[in-house]
């Protein structure tokens, strides 16, 4: 191996290591501190109740971002529509949005509008509640799922689905029985990676749905309100299984065979 | 049934590219080879005819049935592309047996009916294989049986000869001829 070759190679690899022993510190702090408190997560009602709601709630939310992502990802990845470039941008801005401002969007939307004020009179009241909690998780996370969906129909050649229509299927068969097979992986893929942003959404959710214990309380505002009150070992327990809940994502995604790039 | 497949006046325009009025006529039982250097059309045309596109203007018949406006579903055209679009979760079997999904046929005789078909083609014996692990030639033939187990009215064939050497390609247009007997009419591009 050359000179320059063995710069580089080392190079690249002190970069890594030093990304990597970045990452590593930050995480291994909060570890190591927040593992031997874990069974306390278990006698503390709080965070028992908050682990519960993020499970419900993200659990929720991301089965709403498949049910609309589907659909919408499918029209993209397909259809062409006038000002589709618009209808794009729109689409994915809350990608790009902080989600600080996104709850902003939300709270004047369903606080001040007449549109909140009608869901309220049915019974829906999304501003300072568990609804709210939902939405806002579905609004942030929504854009993402849409683009990892879209990306997988695209790479499904049209011509099978055409095929299948030859073949007797209507659109909609010919989608369920051609291209939903072929892009199982990456919607196992999105669902994972949504699921996990869902569950550690907070900016979004503490506007609409606020920060009151025992009612919108989920992990990363139980971590927000411990924090502020100085409770330490109640926030080291609840980012410790915030952290834990990532690292499983990761290993599912390793065990379904899947790649995030 | 034995119908002829008419074209009147079809033309069609996607971005830069334009068909221009096509008139034609397919004589049931007829193989109908039609020739053109790349980018022609060719395929294109073979979508419009299985209804994939709708055509802008000109009318497509079906003996004396206006098509023109027909899904692909409903006109249930064989289709084998260039490349032939084998679906690549299913097996051969599952392939060739795709169109008989819905079909009134039990599972045994659907079963019975792949493999007549599978026979017919010579392919009996890759029943139980994936698409990636069959030869250009193989794939073809599977493509074909895939389109030929519903007995369509026309069978669409682009670019049939394509991935296939000289014996080969001979044997196949005698094979595809044969299995088409009882179709309409044959389009080969």
């Amino acid at each position: 191996m050359s000179f320059k070759a063995r710069w580089f190679r080392l190079f690249t690899l002190t970069s890594t290591f030093l990304v990597w022993a970045f990452i590593a510190a930050g995480v291994g702090t909060v570890l190591v501190r927040g593992v031997p408190l874990l069974p306390l997560a278990f006698r503390l009602p709080e965070l028992v109740f908050a682990v519960k709601l993020s499970l419900l709630t993200s659990s929720l939310s991301t089965l709403l971002c498949l049910l609309t992502a589907l659909p919408v990802a499918y029209a993209l990845a397909r259809q062409s529509v006038p000002g589709q470039g618009f209808i794009v941008s729109v689409l994915r801005l809350p990608l790009t949005l902080p989600p600080v401002v996104s709850g902003v969007c939300l709270l004047l939307l369903f606080g001040t509008t007449p549109l909140g004020r009608a869901l309220a009179d049915l019974g829906l009241k999304l501003v300072f509640s568990v609804p709210g909690i939902i939405v806002a998780q579905y609004f942030v996370n929504l854009p993402g799922l849409i683009t990892v969906l879209q990306a997988a129909i695209e790479g499904v050649d049209v011509r099978m689905e055409y095929v299948a229509r030859t073949l007797g299927c209507s659109p909609f068969q010919a989608f369920c029985r051609v291209t939903l097979p072929l892009i199982r992986n990456q919607i196992l893929a999105g669902l994972i990676l949504t699921w996990g942003k869902t569950l550690g959404e907070f900016g979004a959710v503490l506007m609409l749905a606020g920060a009151t214990r025992f009612r919108t309380e989920i992990l990363p505002i139980a971590i927000f309100l411990n924090m502020s009150t100085g409770d330490m070992e109640a926030l080291m327990v609840s980012a410790t299984i915030l952290i834990l809940i990532a690292f499983i994502t990761l290993g599912a995604f390793e065990r379904l065979g899947i790649k995030m790039y | 049934m034995k119908v002829k497949l008419t074209l009147e006046g079809i033309a069609k325009k996607l971005g830069d590219f334009s068909l221009k009025e096509i008139f034609l006529e397919v004589k049931p039982g007829e193989y109908f080879v039609i020739l053109g250097p790349s980018g022609a059309g060719k395929t294109v045309l073979l979508e419009i005819l299985a209804g994939i596109y709708p055509p802008d203007q000109g009318k497509i018949w079906l003996g004396e049935r206006d098509i023109t406006h027909w899904p692909p579903e409903k006109r249930r055209f064989g289709f084998v592309y260039q490349d032939h679009a084998l679906f690549p979760h299913l097996t051969v079997e599952g392939n060739i047996g795709f169109g008989l999904r819905d079909s009134r046929l039990n599972p045994l005789q659907r079963k019975q009916k792949i493999r007549e078909t599978a026979d017919l083609l010579g392919i009996a014996h890759l029943l139980s294989r994936q698409p990636h692990t069959l030869s250009g030639g193989e794939s073809q033939r599977v493509a074909l049986a895939r389109a030929l187990i519903t007995r369509p009215p026309v069978l669409l064939l682009d670019e049939p000869l394509s991935s296939l050497d000289p014996p080969n390609s001979g044997d196949y247009s005698r094979s595809s001829k044969g299995c088409t007997s009882s179709s309409a009419a044959s389009l080969s591009m």
